[in-house]
């Protein structure tokens, strides 16, 4: 071998050492490339690991929501159909399952009035027609409040709902979808009205409250017991014969003590006992009219006594309580006094509520002493003040017109003679008409048209005591129920005493009686 | 422009009219009834209407539908108690630009009749 043949060969050799270098070099280059692609790999792996984990979180966070929520959540598409994920409460609310894909309009349609699923029907539509403003989403949303009935296991229920509906929208403005939540109100609606209903009877029990502490502890007792008494007396004349031939009578003596007891009533200002015993009135005067009366019919009266007794009860509970308040104030004034009194206040009452104006003058009241709360007198008075309302005195602007004070004058004036105590009752109204008080008693049968021609004017007026006679034809709070003055009269018979009447047209009516004062004592201990 | 004011009310008609002083508008009419108003609008061409719902003799929903039978490029604000708002949504999905209620609220009415006519 020639010497230049191995220089060329040791180079060559050279050159593959080199190129082995080479290759060993990108072989590790290669070898790190793997590696660093294997971590790649694994770190991927984790983190899609990882994202997944999230992914299962979250997916369980939204199904908790979703299966917890009270208020029912959904969304509704295109053409009004639910989506497939919706709070579990929506079937709960709506009494179906599997709701995903169903029309909603056509879900609720079969729930509420035909107006209200087009009205929902039209507004959806619009939803995805054009953008609205925000407001008016809340604006023209015709389910803010509705009624819904839904039939569960052949059982009505109805329901309070309220949905609220808020787009999710396209980059045009227009909404792709509607995400509605809708609660139910039904709970609250009910809480609503007991509140109201518990607002209205503790309004009530205030009223007696209030009764109780401004009357006067003697007139109230008084009340309470006579009012105990006429209940039972009520109760006696529905106990007794019901033949449909009896039931007039029944009702007449029923009408009669019901308006005695509205009558103290009104003068304790018992308001409820009042409007009950009126509403007690219409009744029977409903009855009056009914042909083929039959004992059936008068069963709903039963109802009144019941709720009479109730209120009754609950002036004993209230009473009762503020004994001790009330025993302090007991001896305080006497009873004659506390009668005018309890005059003054009623007078007062009335005026209100006519939009009369009167002032009650007394006289001698003192007289009467522990008298003063025997029913009797109170009743006659009371009756007296309410028939000065409703027939004499006369509207202020009337009075002025004819050169009278716009303000009436009643005066009472009590005076013992040997045995009797005598009263004389003056009002300055109208006076009694004495044509009309004829007529009257011509069309109630009480006197022939021929014979009524033929009296004095003071004994056409003596017909205003007779039962069944009233000149005013609309029943009232304050007279024109028949019955009255001939109460009055029956009254003072039993206390063995007598009634005149004397009457000036356009000037005046006075009443002067006397009661029997041994009767008034007797009375007075019979109760006590 | 010019503007056609349809309300049965003169005070709520005033009231519109004056929310629109300023607004460089001619008022070409006032209708109270529906009918007068697709009267108005066939006579004046008008490029923005005000109209209410109730009304005597013809609704405005009847009346938007008839203007928008002659011009169906109409421009009609329907202006309306929310009492009536079945007829609002009604109106609004038959081509009204837009849903106002009573009380106006008078920048809301001015910003949407501006935007109403612009071209």
């Amino acid at each position: 071998m020639e010497n230049g043949d191995i220089q060329k060969l040791s180079r060559e050799i050279e050159n593959l050492r080199d190129d082995l270098k080479d290759s060993e070099e990108q072989n590790e280059v290669l070898e790190n490339f793997v590696f660093g692609l294997e971590k790649q790999t694994a770190e991927a792996r984790e983190e899609a690991q990882r994202a997944y984990q999230a992914l299962e979180r979250a997916k369980a966070e939204t199904d908790l929501i979703m299966n917890s929520v009270s208020d029912a959540i959904f969304l509704i598409d295109e053409q009004l159909k639910l989506g497939a994920a919706y709070s579990r409460s929506l079937e709960t609310m709506f009494e179906e399952r599997e709701l995903s894909g169903k029309n909603f309009p056509d879900l609720l349609s079969r729930r509420v009035e035909k107006e209200i699923s087009d009205s929902l029907r039209d507004f959806l539509e619009l939803t995805f027609l054009r953008p609205l403003r925000p407001e008016q989403y809340t604006d023209l949303n015709p389910l803010t409040e509705i009624s819904a009935s839904f039939d569960t296991a052949g059982k009505i229920k109805e329901k309070w709902l309220s949905f609220q509906f808020s787009p999710l929208r396209r980059e045009n403005g227009i909404a792709e979808r509607l995400l509605v939540v809708a609660r139910d109100l039904t709970y609250e609606k009910n809480l609503e009205k007991k509140i109201e209903s518990e607002r209205a009877e503790s309004n009530r029990q205030m009223e007696l409250m209030y009764r109780v502490l401004s009357a006067s502890p003697t007139l109230l007792k008084d009340f309470l017991g006579e009012t105990r008494r006429e209940v039972q007396e009520l109760e006696d004349t529905f106990a007794g014969n019901q033949a449909a031939s009896a039931l007039i009578p029944v009702l007449q003596q029923a009408f009669r003590i019901i308006h005695s007891i509205k009558g103290n009533a009104t003068l304790i200002g018992v308001q409820s006992i009042v409007e009950l015993a009126h509403q007690f009135e219409e009744n029977i005067k409903a009855l009056y009219k009914r042909e083929n009366l039959s004992g059936l019919d008068i069963l709903p009266l039963l109802d009144f006594i019941f709720r009479l007794k109730q209120i009754i009860a609950e002036m004993q509970g209230v009473i009762d309580k503020v004994r001790g308040f009330q025993a302090s104030l007991t001896d305080a004034t006497d009873k004659g006094t506390l009668l005018g009194e309890a005059l003054r206040e009623m007078c007062g009452k009335l005026a209100a509520s006519t939009g009369k104006k009167a002032e009650i003058h007394l006289t001698g009241f003192e007289l009467l002493g522990d008298l003063a709360s025997v029913t009797g007198i109170k009743d006659i008075l009371i009756q007296l003040v309410r028939n000065s309302f409703a027939h004499g005195i006369e509207d202020p602007t009337e009075r002025e017109n004819r050169g009278k004070a716009a303000t009436g004058q009643i005066m009472i004036a009590v005076e013992t003679q040997g045995d009797f105590i005598l009263v004389r009752y003056r009002d300055d109204g109208n006076g009694i008409d004495i044509n009309r008080v004829a007529t009257k008693a011509v069309r109630s049968g009480l006197i022939g048209r021929a014979e009524v021609v033929h009296l004095k004017p003071a004994e056409i007026a003596e017909f205003i005591f007779h039962t069944n006679f009233s000149t005013r034809d609309e029943a009232d709070l304050t007279g024109g129920q028949g019955v009255g003055l001939d109460i009055v009269k029956k009254n003072i018979n039993q206390l063995g005493g007598w009634i005149k009447v004397q009457s000036k047209r356009g000037h005046y009516t006075q009443f002067i009686f006397a009661l029997a004062l041994q009767a008034l004592k007797s009375r007075g201990e019979d109760k006590t | 422009m010019k503007i056609l004011i349809v309300d049965d009310s003169i005070i709520i008609q005033k009231i519109i009219e004056k929310g629109v002083v300023g607004m460089q508008f001619e008022v070409v009419g006032m209708a109270r009834t529906g009918k007068d108003a697709v009267a108005l609008y066939k006579t004046h061409k008008p490029d923005i209407v005000t109209m209410d719902i109730t009304m005597p003799e013809m609704d405005g929903l009847t009346a938007l539908e008839e203007i928008k039978s002659f011009d169906p490029a109409a421009k009609i604000i329907i202006i309306s108690a929310l009492s009536a708002k079945e007829m609002a949504v009604k109106a609004l999905k038959i081509g009204a630009v837009e849903y106002l209620r009573k009380p106006i609220d008078e920048k809301l009415l001015q910003d949407t009749i501006a935007k109403a006519v612009q071209p």
